[in-house]
């Protein structure tokens, strides 16, 4: 699998929870800006990650992956509860627009939060089909339906 | 990889190069700091509750005397049910609540008026941070397993289009918390309740706890469809826990095997089962962390107008500059909020929370107008509306969707169109009877 974006770092096999902090902070805001949107949401909920990781350090198998999944949690957590406060903004209908870096993030705005996280995950941060299926619960397959449906709606507003 | 799939990747590339934080120390710190110090909150509380909500509930209960014979679950008694559920008393005063809203700073609250005609102290749970009041709802004690239930309801509604009627299990309509402790160990569970649950569904989300005290569990707040009497949770190593519903409500608690990972308690889901009372299965479900949970299509606001309807206003383009006109009146912030009223069918109850928010975001509101985009007739009275709201000239909120009514010969925005648009700052018009 190859991709040009910033591939987080391999989980650290034994290191401490402030290794983990000091490597795995910046792809977290990253993960977590391009599933929220905004650059202040993302830090609150990878701070709030990685307290939540903080009491679990020791007991989890896989830090990084135990933290990555609850930042994507973290982040469909904060989009139910901007729909439970009924302060979500209905989505959003773009004119054709083309893609480029400051257009993704209104683009990724259109989609049901599933969808987003299986793009982002698969497009930015390289994951496949399985590892998808682990961090948003699902089985492959739907990851595939996920992907295919998130795609067909991107081309209805992303310029040929 | 297709050239759009690798155009995404690039652009997704692209827009984070921009997203450069450091960690920040500090902060964390402080979150870690108040974390633990909610911990102690909470363990204090338990402490509070464990060793004053008997006796409270039982003096606030004796006070009521030995005439109140109406049901078993009106006493205040383990022996009770036999799964040593005490079902909170109904009437007006609060018997066991009340948890001081600033522990920090070590204020001591008054109990409620069963204890001397001091006020009352609403609940707050600790994950939403609702300022919704939140009341005793029941409390089961199983050998060393005490947990105390609370209940608020959370007003509101959908928010959508005013003709969309989502399944009443689409939105929350109330929360439940439950503060558990055991000899070891203290946490809570919660999870959203609704008006009605799916059919054949129990609607359940999962919580843990322990994990800190070497004592993993899984805590599972669930509704139960009319009719069922228990519900049973089966959790992953296979062990079951089983109450007799409250008010459709059940806690369940599972403990999980010694040495289990903070990430199995995260990704472990739970089968929930609603039986009747010969124990049937009469509905199922699963508990799994809440944020995991897909929002089902049902539950998507339409952002679609509907088609026109066969009757269409005898002048279709005059009608049609009335309802713009009438929603730009409605939310023309310049106005006072009687003037916006002549544009709104029926402003009872809306007039005042407007007014409220007014006072609360004065320049947001003044900047405010509607620029209507589209608008559909459904008959010759009654018309769909897409608008946005601008805020000096910039875009606010795109694509709202809104109605418009014929009243007496003039065009009007509806009062539920209105109601919906102030949820956004968190107000809710009290419905009309």
């Amino acid at each position: 699998m190859s991709r040009d974006g910033p591939r987080p770092a391999e989980p650290p096999t034994a290191g401490s929870f402030a290794d983990l902090y000091r490597d795995a902070y910046g792809d977290m805001v990253r993960l977590a800006y391009l599933l929220t949107g905004s650059r202040e949401v993302a830090r609150d909920v990878v701070q709030d990650a990685f307290v939540r990781m903080h009491g679990a350090f020791d007991r989890a198998r896989d830090p990084h992956a135990y933290l990555r999944r609850v930042v994507v949690n973290e982040c469909h957590s904060y989009h139910r509860r901007r729909l439970r406060q009924r302060h979500h903004l209905r989505s959003l209908r773009l004119e054709v627009v083309d893609l480029n870096a400051d257009e993704v993030s209104d683009v990724l705005a259109t989609l049901p939060y599933r969808q987003r996280a299986a793009i982002v995950l698969r497009y930015w941060h390289g994951a496949n089909e399985a590892e998808i299926a682990t961090l948003l619960r699902c089985r492959p397959g739907t990851v595939g339906s996920l992907l295919h449906r998130a795609i067909a709606e991107l081309r209805k507003v992303i310029e040929p | 990889m297709t050239d759009f799939e690798d155009r995404l990747r690039r652009a997704l590339a692209q827009s984070t190069r921009t997203v450069a934080d450091a960690p920040d120390w500090d902060d964390l710190t402080d979150r870690l700091t108040k974390r633990d110090r909610t911990r102690t909150r909470w363990l204090a509380l338990a402490l509070v509750l464990a060793l004053l909500a008997g006796p409270l509930a039982g003096f606030a209960l004796g006070r009521r005397g030995a005439g109140d014979d109406t049901s078993a679950v009106r006493a205040v008694d383990d022996s009770v049910r036999d799964d040593g559920v005490v079902v909170g008393d109904a009437g007006p005063a609060p018997t066991i609540v009340t948890v001081p809203q600033d522990l920090d700073g070590g204020a001591t609250r008054p109990l409620g008026p069963d204890l001397g005609g001091r006020q009352p102290i609403d609940v707050y749970h600790p994950i939403y941070l609702s300022s919704d009041p939140i009341a005793f709802l029941f409390a089961r004690n199983v050998d060393d397993l005490r947990i105390r239930v609370y209940r608020a309801a959370t007003p509101g509604g959908p928010y959508g289009p005013p003709w969309w009627e989502p399944p009443a299990w689409c939105f929350p309509s109330g929360y439940v918390q439950a503060d558990v402790s055991t000899d070891a160990a203290v946490g809570f569970g919660h999870g959203a309740t609704f008006d009605a649950v799916r059919d054949g569904a129990v609607a359940a989300e999962l919580s843990w706890m322990g994990l800190a005290e070497g004592e993993p569990a899984w805590i599972v707040v669930a509704q139960a469809p009319a009719g069922a009497a228990r519900v049973r949770a089966t959790f992953p190593d296979g062990a079951t826990d089983t109450m007799g519903v409250v008010d459709g409500i059940a806690v369940l608690y599972g403990r999980a095997p010694d040495g289990t990972s903070g990430e199995d308690l995260y990704q472990a889901t739970v089968a929930v089962d609603a039986l009747d009372a010969s124990g049937a299965v009469v509905a199922e479900g699963n508990a799994a962390m809440a944020s995991t949970v897909g929002t089902p299509e049902e539950c998507v606001a339409p952002t679609d107008l509907p088609e026109p309807g066969p009757e269409q206003p005898a002048e279709v383009d005059a009608a049609r500059a009335a309802v713009i006109a009438a929603y730009e009146l409605a939310y023309d912030g310049s106005k006072t909020v009687e003037e916006r009223g002549a544009a709104v069918a029926d402003p009872s109850g809306w007039q005042d929370v407007q007014a409220e928010i007014d006072r609360q975001f004065p320049e947001q509101v003044a900047a405010s107008r509607a620029r209507v985009t589209e608008v559909v007739f459904v008959s010759a009275t009654r018309a769909a509306v897409r608008f946005d709201i601008v805020q000096e000239g910039s875009l606010y909120l795109p694509g709202e969707l809104g109605e418009a009514v014929l009243v007496n010969g003039r065009w009007k925005v509806t009062r539920e169109a209105m109601c919906g648009l102030v949820t956004l700052a968190g107000k809710h018009c009290p419905s009309v009877d």
